[in-house]
């Protein structure tokens, strides 16, 4: 059971249009063999904020739809959650993540609302010291599952809001800062009430191939990262020993 | 944050049996390399791409490094010895080399911030900057400079620079790779002990210690990666106890590990995959993240093994059961 206002105030931001970025299955994970679209939303997604859903406070599962201002932020949001990291920014690239997994870059058309998270944003819906800590904590904390009590919160308190029409207000979605990449932002739109023709498609790169693993590496870069190789066997025998060593 | 300065640099490795030119961040700096090795670097153009070097760069380089040859010669008093598990970084700024800072590795975080700031702020566009990997002596340094310079002003050498474009491009991929050979070689140098040692250490009487450390790593008692340079295996010392016995939870670490993607035994034949995991920092050991503290600070697998390692065998678990069908 969740518990009381995590906002001080029901209200939205609107995202800019543009140009996001958004890490998903290459292949859809219920339709054998189709194609996934980047436009499509999971809906199986326990990521950060995921609404999966609480019968007791009348709050159905929604699908997530999660998109980051850059590639490397998406990247991380949604394949490097926990990456292994050296000083100096390294950060060793599992090269067997990317395996079925795309990188889409989408086209935001027309602006879409959402509940900002990310400073000084925030203050226009919390005002309370002791929340704005708790939203802190929401943001940064690497294991996801502990957030998703506040999306339900939030959700009950937009529900419990009447909108124009004189309806119930459905929450929309956040915008928070990206933990590894702090100039970048982390937007999450819920299904519903996301708007699919608000979007576009602009291109996708297969992360599985050897263009997927050079944008990846590409991405990290341009975020100040060192990425790292991660060892591969049978290279000149760098990393593994010769037939018959022990 | 005040955007690091692009710089170029000049590695000689003797192990590796060569010199290499390459566009760095300041942040990268700090990349340790293989012993006896020495690394200069001037400031080059802002904002090169990742692994770019620009032709005046590479040519500021040579430059500079015929004065640091002079300079060597006339200051024969610069003590330029540096122990075994020390990174030297010198500042040479046209009139003598002033040290730094030494940083011994892992350790000395706040040295590595003074240096970083010096770059961020202080380094002017004459200046040269040299890393010293392990020189060990005077004598030892100046023989790595002398082959440096054989090296680096050897017959066609100029037109092999000059025949480049202005800027030489590292690709993206051969940088990530020459960054894991340097993470290997940075960990290499925590003198994991050998075969034999840990035969030594678990208080073995057999007379083959290889054979009796490979009999522990394929029951997965013990954890070892393949050293390329000793030509032998080598076992980090995070699953040792202070009285240099392994660890009881090796077995079932070992056994979770073998279960992630990519790091079974047949994936990863010397380790090093495992080594890596084990050793960069994750955010999901901070103490904040597994309730044990206030701390944000990312703390790596081989930090907390020996005073958690349910934590850590959970975590490998937890890679191992990975859906990735709900992390998007």
């Amino acid at each position: 059971m969740s518990t009381g206002n995590r906002l001080d105030l029901v209200a939205t931001d609107w995202m800019a249009t543009g140009l996001y970025y958004r890490v998903h299955p290459t292949l859809h994970p219920v339709r054998s063999g189709e194609l996934l679209s980047p436009l499509e939303a999971n809906p199986a997604s326990t990521a950060r904020l995921a609404i999966r859903g609480d019968h007791s406070l009348g709050v159905a599962p929604r699908a997530m739809f999660y998109v980051a201002t850059s590639p490397a932020a998406a990247l991380f949001e949604a394949l490097f959650r926990s990456p292994q990291m050296y000083p100096g920014r390294r950060v060793v690239v599992p090269r067997q993540r990317l395996q079925g997994m795309t990188l889409s870059t989408v086209r935001l058309l027309s602006s879409e609302p959402y509940v900002p998270l990310m400073k000084p944003d925030r203050g226009l819906v919390v005002h309370d010291a002791a929340k704005d800590a708790a939203w802190q904590w929401v943001v940064n904390t690497p294991n996801h599952a502990d957030t998703h009590a506040a999306a339900i919160d939030v959700a009950v308190q937009f529900s419990s809001t009447i909108g124009y029409g004189g309806v119930a207000r459905m929450l929309p979605g956040f915008g928070y800062p990206s933990v590894q990449c702090s100039s970048d932002s982390v937007f999450l739109q819920y299904d519903p009430p996301m708007r699919a023709a608000a979007w576009a498609v602009a291109k996708s790169v297969n992360l599985a191939t050897e263009d997927g693993y050079r944008a990846v590496l590409l991405a990290l870069a341009d975020a100040g990262f060192a990425p790292v190789q991660q060892p591969v066997m049978m290279e000149s025998h760098d990393f593994d020993p010769p037939t018959g060593a022990i | 944050m005040a955007p690091m300065p692009s710089l170029a640099s000049l590695e000689y490795n003797p192990d590796h049996g060569g010199l290499s030119y390459r566009g760095v961040s300041a942040d990268e700096v700090e990349r340790s390399t293989s012993p006896a090795a020495i690394r200069l670097f001037v400031p080059d153009v802002p904002g090169m791409d990742a692994g770019a070097i620009s032709a005046p760069g590479i040519h500021r380089l040579q430059e500079r490094f015929q004065h640091l040859c002079q300079d060597l010669q006339a200051q024969a008093s610069v003590d330029w010895s540096v122990d075994a598990a020390t990174t030297q970084y010198l500042l040479w700024n046209g009139d003598s080399p002033r040290r730094l800072t030494r940083v011994r590795r892992a350790e000395s975080l706040r040295d590595l911030e003074v240096f970083r700031n010096f770059l961020a702020h202080g380094a002017e566009a004459d200046e040269l900057l040299i890393a010293v990997t392990n020189a060990g002596s005077h004598e030892l340094f100046a023989d790595l400079v002398r082959a440096l310079a054989a090296t680096l002003f050897a017959p066609g050498w100029d037109s092999a620079v000059v025949a480049q474009p202005a800027v030489v491009q590292i690709s993206p991929e051969e940088s990530a790779r020459a960054r894991s050979l340097a993470l290997r070689d940075e960990l290499l140098t925590r003198n994991w002990p050998t075969s034999t040692q840990v035969a030594r250490l678990l208080g073995s009487q057999a007379a083959n210690a290889a054979q009796y450390a490979a009999k522990k790593r394929t029951e997965r008692k013990l954890f070892g990666v393949w050293s390329l340079k000793d030509n032998t295996y080598v076992h980090p010392d995070f699953q040792f106890d202070i009285q240099h016995q392994l660890h009881p939870a090796m077995p079932r670490l070992l056994a979770a590990l073998a279960a992630v993607p990519g790091m079974s035994d047949a994936d990863d034949q010397g380790g090093w995959r495992r080594a890596f995991w084990l050793y960069g920092a994750n955010p999901l050991l901070s103490e904040r993240a597994l309730g044990t503290g206030e701390s944000d600070l990312a703390r790596s697998a081989a930090d907390v093994f020996r005073t958690d390692p349910e934590v850590v065998i959970a975590l490998a678990d937890k890679e191992a059961a990975r859906n990735p069908n709900v992390d998007w």
